[in-house]
């Protein structure tokens, strides 16, 4: 069902979809462009007590706090790679159905490529098995310069619930680990 | 219906809401304090309301309100002029009016009929207030009355509308329109000289006057009562038959806006109905029936307004506007101190005193009393004593005890469970406390106070206090608790707040489903307040609510743990110590507590608690002593930062529920810094190990 949302809201104009493309760790993966509010370069982050890698930290955009999620732990890529000078923040606009408002959130990327034009008959189903990342984050791949890329599932990759339960747990083993010491 | 009239409609709910509180608080008043001078006042001021609402609800058509309003104030006037004494049966029936005019409000509010047992106890409190009014007949209905019956000549009206009627919202016309609807033979004649060529003339205003002659067999009250609501901006003269007098009538001439008219338009009247000119001197004593505008002009100069409306979106956006300056004074001062230009650094600190001011007054437009919370209580235990044949009287102390609007929104449905529960099952029959050898009245006392950064709320009750073996008994049948478990007293306490308990044999309709107790633990936290319970038995038994003081902006005090800032309310912090000084290195090796002036003093080392690996020099240390409530404790910290205004920015949904961290600030620099939340954290450190005991 979320997919197809997706497509009806990315395909509304031409059956062409604009992907954010950026690579993560070493590998390159879409973002709908639709809900991308901006990319800034990486500042310094503040790191949040008591959480787990997910989060890098927040930030200070124009005077909102902004967490900022670290992809490639979000995504659980195997071997992370350093930031470096390249590493961009995507600001993403979504909704929050269970506020009711739009809230934002920071992604730390390795860097930002390029923005690609994807027509709907170059999209292909996510494998059944193989791909490097779970797959209910991957949406669907897209074949782009002879190169199959996935698009990320944005849904998917940010459940709020989900992340929030995982930072409550983490929390909660800091405090174990405090006191068995 | 009109977009502007549903808006005047909530004006109007919202407006009713509060007279019918005011009504209400001003009742009880009547009912606990003797006899005194202020009885009068406020004897009007639930006339004043009284008259509002039926004023209000007459002008958007809500007759059942009217019908109800009408009576009631028909019978308080009588209070008023002293005929009748302002019984318990009466203040009751007051009372129950109020319920069912706030409940008819709503219904006609959102365009639904009254319920058929709603309409029962309309017509119930009609009956009973007309016993009232058949009772203390006052010698001037009678009069009134008989006056009707006997005469049948010819009535005088002089109705001249003030010049704002119209922009106030009324308009003459239908008042005339209805009174021809209700008299016979009515003949109007209608004066618009005050428009002349020499004022220009304004649509808005009114430059009309009426003179109407008519028959009827109804009463002087009713005539009055068709232009109840526009007497407060009209001048109204009504002369029945017996006072129609040429000399009375010639009297009416000094309301006219230009008397040398006045004949004028009384010749427009059929003359021969009139009465003749004088054939005996005027014998009517004129201060008989006090006009009905001066009494109009009293009631308006006693409704003097002390508060303004501002809707809360627009104080809440001040508020992150002034946060906003705030933030950017910091910023603004640290660059001033970067540049060492004096003069600069000195108007900075003139600058940031003021911006201190502005945020402390702003923040004050949210604070409200608790006291209007508390009022509203008094009725709560009047009622649920009367159902349970109690006695039980509420103290209140520290009602101007100030927090923030939306905390006395959520803490007061909390607060009724507790006053419920501890009239039902704290304070005994009058008959059970004399055994006891306590007064047969029991005490109810709320108290609000500040303390060290929080909001305590306490209920305090000397009834019998909680039985902590029935409380042990129900917990082990409920299978909350094992039989091996063995609680302290204060835990045992605290599980009449688990969900679903209760040790009432009975479901009454006040309490014993097990409901109430389990809501206020969860409101409570839901503040991230703390809920207390201290009892004796047979003495009673105290609830103590803790609330922080949560505002968008707070006073703070910052330190620094590995590469990171931190800010906690300083109004936790009691003092701030170098560790070396307090304790040697080999003394706190591998141990969490130290002894400060002969206290022990448990600590959490905040560096080891957020996992940073490497250590720092024990000289470098330092200790920060905080304490919440009754709980003390001291954190480990690397440096301290001092003071500073903290903005308290929301980090959003991600972080919700995340116990330890209340929030996120801009610092000066720009950088993020996180707020703690402490008393958390402690109590988090302290069950930790609770339940590692356990484990052990």
């Amino acid at each position: 069902m979320n997919s197809e949302t997706m497509v009806a809201e990315n395909t509304a104009s031409n059956d062409e979809l604009h992907s954010l493309l950026v690579s993560i760790g070493n590998d390159t993966f879409g973002i709908p462009i639709e809900s991308v509010k901006e990319v800034i370069e990486l500042t310094d982050t503040t790191m949040v007590p008591m959480c787990n890698q997910v989060i890098r930290g927040v930030i200070n955009v124009r005077g909102s706090v902004i967490p900022v999620l670290d992809l490639q732990h979000r995504l659980m890529l195997k071997n992370p790679q350093p930031y470096n000078k390249y590493s961009c923040i995507v600001l993403y606009d979504f909704y929050d159905p269970s506020l009711d408002e739009i809230m934002t959130l920071g992604m730390l990327v390795s860097s930002v490529m390029s923005i690609q034009f994807i027509n709907c008959t170059q999209l292909e189903d996510s494998p059944s098995f193989g791909a490097n990342i779970p797959r209910h984050f991957v949406w669907k791949m897209a074949k782009i310069n002879n190169q199959l890329t996935i698009l990320l599932d944005m849904k998917s990759v940010l459940n709020i619930s989900e992340i929030n339960t995982q930072l409550k747990s983490s929390q909660a083993e800091f405090f174990t680990r405090f006191c068995q010491r | 219906m009109s977009v502007d009239l549903s808006a005047a409609i909530t004006t109007f709910v919202n407006e009713s809401k509060e007279l019918l509180a005011e009504m209400e608080n001003s009742l009880l008043d009547l009912e606990s304090s003797e006899a005194s001078a202020d009885q009068e006042e406020t004897i009007n001021a639930i006339f004043r309301a009284i008259h509002t609402i039926k004023g209000s609800a007459g002008l958007f058509g809500f007759d059942y309100v009217v019908s109800l309003t009408h009576i009631a104030e028909t019978v308080l006037d009588d209070v008023r002029a002293g005929n009748k004494e302002m019984s318990k049966d009466l203040l009751s029936l007051y009372l129950e009016t109020g319920d069912l005019c706030d409940e008819l409000i709503q219904l006609a509010a959102s365009q639904s009929e009254p319920s058929a047992q709603q309409l029962t106890q309309l017509a119930e409190l009609t009956k009973q207030f007309s016993e009232f009014t058949d009772n203390v007949d006052t010698p001037q209905n009678k009069d009134a009355d008989s006056e009707t019956q006997s005469q049948d000549g010819p009535w005088f009206i002089c109705f001249v509308p003030n010049e704002n009627v119209l922009r106030n919202g009324l308009d003459p016309y239908p008042f005339i329109h209805f009174l021809n609807n209700e008299v016979e033979s009515l003949e109007v004649a209608t004066n618009c000289t005050a428009l002349n060529a020499d004022t220009p003339y304004d649509p808005e205003s009114c430059y009309l006057a009426f003179l109407m002659l008519f028959q009827t067999s109804q009463s002087k009250s009713v005539i009055e009562d068709i232009f109840e609501f526009i007497k407060n901006d009209a001048v109204v003269e009504i002369l029945p038959p017996d006072q129609c007098h040429y000399s009375a009538i010639e009297d009416c001439a000094k309301h006219f806006p230009d008397p040398a008219q006045f004949h004028a338009t009384l010749a427009q009247l059929t003359q021969s109905r009139l009465p003749a000119r004088p054939l005996e001197p005027a014998s009517i004593p004129d201060d008989t029936e006090p006009p009905a505008q001066t009494k109009g002009k009293k009631k308006n100069k006693l409704h003097t307004s002390k508060t303004l409306r501002v809707e809360a979106m627009k104080l809440d956006r001040l508020i992150d506007q002034v946060g906003e300056m705030v933030i950017t004074g910091a910023r603004t001062n640290l660059l001033a101190h970067e540049t060492g230009n004096e003069t600069l650094i000195e108007a900075m600190a003139l600058l940031e005193r003021l911006v201190e001011n502005i945020r402390d007054s702003s923040l004050k437009l949210r604070m409200v009393q608790i006291g209007e919370t508390f009022n509203k209580f008094k009725r709560v235990v009047r009622d649920v004593a009367d159902e349970l044949g109690k006695e039980v009287e509420l103290n209140i102390v520290g009602a101007d005890t100030e927090l923030d609007k939306t905390f006395v929104e959520k803490v007061s449905d909390p607060l009724m469970h507790i006053i419920r529960n501890a009239i039902d099952h704290g304070i005994e029959s009058p008959e059970q406390r004399l055994a006891a050898g306590k007064p047969t009245c029991g005490q109810l006392t709320l108290k609000a106070y500040h303390d060290s950064g929080s909001i305590v709320i306490e209920i305090q009750d000397d009834g019998q206090g909680l039985d902590q073996s029935k409380i042990m008994t129900r917990a082990i049948e409920n299978g909350l608790l094992n039989q091996e478990h063995s609680l302290q007293d204060k835990e045992i306490n605290l599980l009449i707040f688990e969900p679903g308990f209760s040790t009432a044999a009975a479901v009454t309709s006040i309490s014993g489903r097990g409901v109430g107790m389990d809501v206020v633990k969860r409101n409570v936290e839901s503040l991230r307040g703390s809920v207390e319970v201290d009892s004796t038995k047979g003495l009673g038994s105290k609830i103590i609510i803790r609330l922080p003081l949560t505002l968008s902006i707070i006073d703070g005090f910052m330190f620094t743990v590995g590469d990171e800032d931190y800010v906690i309310p300083l109004d936790t912090v009691v003092e701030c110590l170098e560790l070396h000084e307090v304790v040697s290195e080999s003394d706190i090796q591998d141990k969490n507590y130290i002894n400060l002036r002969t206290e022990v003093l448990p600590f959490i080392r905040l560096r080891t608690l957020f996992g940073i690996e490497q250590q720092i020099e024990h000289a470098k240390e330092s200790l920060v002593i905080v304490q919440f409530g009754t709980l003390r404790a001291g954190l480990v910290v690397d440096s301290l930062q001092g003071e500073f205004q903290t903005v308290v920015k929301p980090l959003g949904r991600l972080f919700e529920g995340l116990k330890c961290i209340s929030g996120a600030t801009i610092l000066g620099s720009g950088k993020v810094a996180i707020i703690l939340d402490v008393s958390a954290l402690i109590r988090t450190a302290i069950t930790m190990y609770e339940s590692l005991e356990l484990k052990h």
